[in-house]
């Protein structure tokens, strides 16, 4: 029978290095691939899951269940991926990339994405939209946890998620999903 | 919100649009699933949207798995490393002793505590209650094949217990629940005891986790 997140914890937090590694099996390919998605960089991805997963078995004990077990390691996680971000100087200019591309529309778009796969695609989102995408479709995630996750109001993860399927389906170039939102409004 | 969608179509258009990416993962709960599944029956353009959203979802799950295997193996080995040597660096230095005077050192204390100054005493008690055959003195974790001695059946339980717990008041909670310390602790402070032929492990090591003394305690896995 498989334990528990919360089982693991416990036995964490009272120092059981099998727990720890049933738990770093469980945790780090997903801790890894989010903070790759958010810190744009597989080399710091790795660096980040191991900083988290080494938080988790700090601070284990300091754990009151108040939130699920995935959604307290992602948000240590996606505070350290921020902040590796900021330090490789991967700064906002990608915002601002992603709104000329917007605004130039598909053609232009087009012409700077070179790759217009998802990975690209998803390259180009800002990090707190990539992280509602990944939290969404690859961690399974309800809105609500992504809100803890991220620190910010349940409204505003839906905005993001809206957002960023604009744009993917933008970058996409999916002429039909383009035309189908924009007669939605 | 829920009023302003029951009563204008659009506003329930605009609902069901947002929440479409969690209809897609599955993680609604039951009333907005409801909501979502009735409306998508009626509405082309959200069910097109769905359609879409599969697609991106399937291929966001897409995955390296030969790389992810390896950066994994790698971390591990980066972490226990990390984690042994900030134990290491936690732990008193030790003067020569023998082989049993560190077992009882490590019986005494959790995550390299220092151990009290009755180590002669504690000596004793425990000689009595550890088996030399059945310490557990390597590194080992719960996932860690099982050693042959004491679990050649599997009927063998892991356990951690708090830092202060005294050796006999060990030995007086195993033989309440009718176990037998096999070994330990492990660097990991993982202790080993054996259970009776037949016996309920899981609900043992529940038995035994009852005591405030023991902070886990879970049957053996197999290799």
């Amino acid at each position: 029978m498989q334990q528990t997140d919360e089982a693991l914890l416990a036995a964490i937090a009272g120092g059981d290095m099998a727990a720890f590694e049933i738990f770093h099996r469980r945790y780090f390919p997903r801790v890894m691939r989010f903070a790759a998605r958010i810190a744009d960089s597989q080399d710091a991805a790795e660096e980040i899951a191991n900083d988290a997963l080494m938080t988790v078995w700090r601070t284990a004990d300091r754990f009151e269940g108040r939130s699920k077990v995935s959604t307290w390691i992602f948000g240590i996680a996606y505070r350290m991926s921020l902040k590796a971000r900021q330090k490789l100087g991967r700064r906002r200019n990608d915002v601002e990339l992603d709104e000329e591309l917007i605004g130039g529309g598909a053609d232009e778009a087009a012409a700077v994405i070179l790759r217009t796969d998802l990975a690209g695609a998803m390259g180009q989102l800002k990090p707190e939209l990539r992280a509602v995408v990944e939290l969404t479709y690859f961690n399974g995630c309800l809105y609500t946890e992504i809100a803890e996750i991220l620190e910010c109001p349940v409204g505003t993860v839906k905005t993001r998620m809206m957002t960023a399927r604009r744009r993917l389906r933008q970058m996409l170039a999916d002429d039909d999903g383009d035309a189908m939102e924009m007669a939605l409004g | 919100m829920a009023e302003t969608a029951e009563s204008t179509p659009q506003a329930r258009h605009d609902e069901v649009w947002a929440l479409i990416p969690w209809h897609v993962n599955g993680t609604l709960a039951a009333p907005e699933a409801e909501r979502v599944r009735r409306h998508l029956e009626v509405c082309e353009a959200c069910a097109a949207e769905v359609d879409r959203q599969l697609g991106v979802a399937a291929r966001v799950c897409m995955l390296d798995d030969a790389q992810m295997t390896e950066a994994r193996e790698r971390s591990w080995e980066t972490l226990r490393a990390r984690i042994e040597s900030e134990e290491r660096a936690r732990a008193p230095a030790r003067p020569a002793q023998g082989r049993l005077a560190q077992l009882l050192s490590r019986l005494t204390s959790r995550r390299g505590l220092a151990l009290a100054g009755v180590a002669c005493a504690a000596a004793l008690a425990v000689a009595v209650t550890l088996p030399t055959a059945g310490t557990d003195d390597a590194y080992r974790t719960l996932t860690s094949p099982a050693s042959p001695t004491g679990s050649e059946a599997g009927l063998a339980i892991r356990f951690q217990t708090a830092p202060d717990l005294a050796p006999p008041e060990l030995e007086r909670l195993l033989a309440a629940e009718g176990l037998t310390l096999l070994g330990g602790p492990s660097e990991g402070g993982v202790f080993r005891a054996a259970a009776p032929e037949g016996a309920d492990l899981s609900a043992a090591a529940q038995a035994l986790m009852a005591a405030p003394q023991i902070l886990f305690a879970a049957p053996e896995t197999q290799p």
